[in-house]
């Protein structure tokens, strides 16, 4: 019985991935050698369900569930994976890609928004993979 | 008892042949160019049981793919498209990404741009 939950307890801390968006831009690849980089922007998410019913199985009572849907009401809406504290955490990519390439010459930008979901608590992730054109 | 295996397996492959739903998570295009005639395209799909997935990388190999079909040009007019299919116990992620390469002609020192073309019937 024990082995039948082990599963249930380790695919939530292997963390599943959800793909949101994908986004290929133009390739210039006639203007010189390209040299690919990666960039990531992080931020934790947190699931208000499931930390209220985490929050109700360790302390054996309703309450926190009960707190948790009142919560999860004021976060009410559509959303891309689950609600941040910071949702500027993605605003610097922009400066960070043009540090990466000095020349200002990129191109072949590819963005994806992640999820990698860890139950009560989530990674929500922008990747910028692209290139610079060296001179 | 092998009979009662074959069968399962069976009703396994048939199950999972059956077409379900699909979805298109997201679509986004570039600007597309005058000169069409060299379509390229690349997709990358991921494939997991029940939906589990673990990591996104399989969307890693799509430029690279796209610069294999086009080594020394510039592509553009990228059409990229997520989708994402269910087949009952299986779920397939799929990035296709179609566009054109175009190669610029050489642009010689010191030569001012080509004008554009005259707008007829103005």
């Amino acid at each position: 019985m024990r082995r039948s939950l082990l599963p249930v307890i380790l695919v939530p801390l292997l963390g599943c991935a959800t793909l949101h968006h994908a986004q290929v831009d133009e390739i210039d690849a006639s203007h010189g050698h390209l040299t690919p980089f990666t960039l990531t922007a992080d931020e934790i998410g947190i699931n208000t369900e499931n930390t209220g019913r985490a929050a109700s199985a360790v302390s054996r009572s309703e309450k926190p569930s009960q707190v948790a849907a009142i919560v999860a009401l004021f976060q009410f809406g559509p959303k891309t994976g689950n609600p941040v504290l910071n949702d500027d955490f993605a605003d610097g990519l922009a400066e960070e890609i043009l540090s990466r390439c000095p020349s200002g010459r990129v191109t072949g930008l590819v963005s994806t928004r992640e999820t990698r979901d860890y139950n009560v608590a989530s990674q929500e992730r922008v990747t910028i993979r692209g290139y610079c054109i060296d001179n | 008892m092998s009979s009662i295996a074959t069968r399962l397996v069976i009703a396994f492959a048939a199950v999972s042949a059956l077409p379900a739903c699909t979805s298109l998570a997201s679509v986004s295009v570039t600007q597309i160019p005058a000169d069409r005639s060299r379509p390229v395209s690349a997709e990358v799909s991921n494939t997991a049981f029940l939906g589990i997935h673990f990591d996104n990388d399989f969307v890693d190999e799509l430029t690279p793919e796209l610069l294999r079909e086009c080594p020394h040009g510039r592509l553009t007019g990228i059409l990229t498209k997520h989708q994402n299919t269910s087949y009952v116990i299986v779920s397939t992620r799929k990035v296709i990404a179609t566009g054109y390469c175009v190669y610029d002609p050489p642009l010689r020192e010191g030569s001012p741009p080509e004008a554009p073309p005259a707008r007829e019937g103005g």
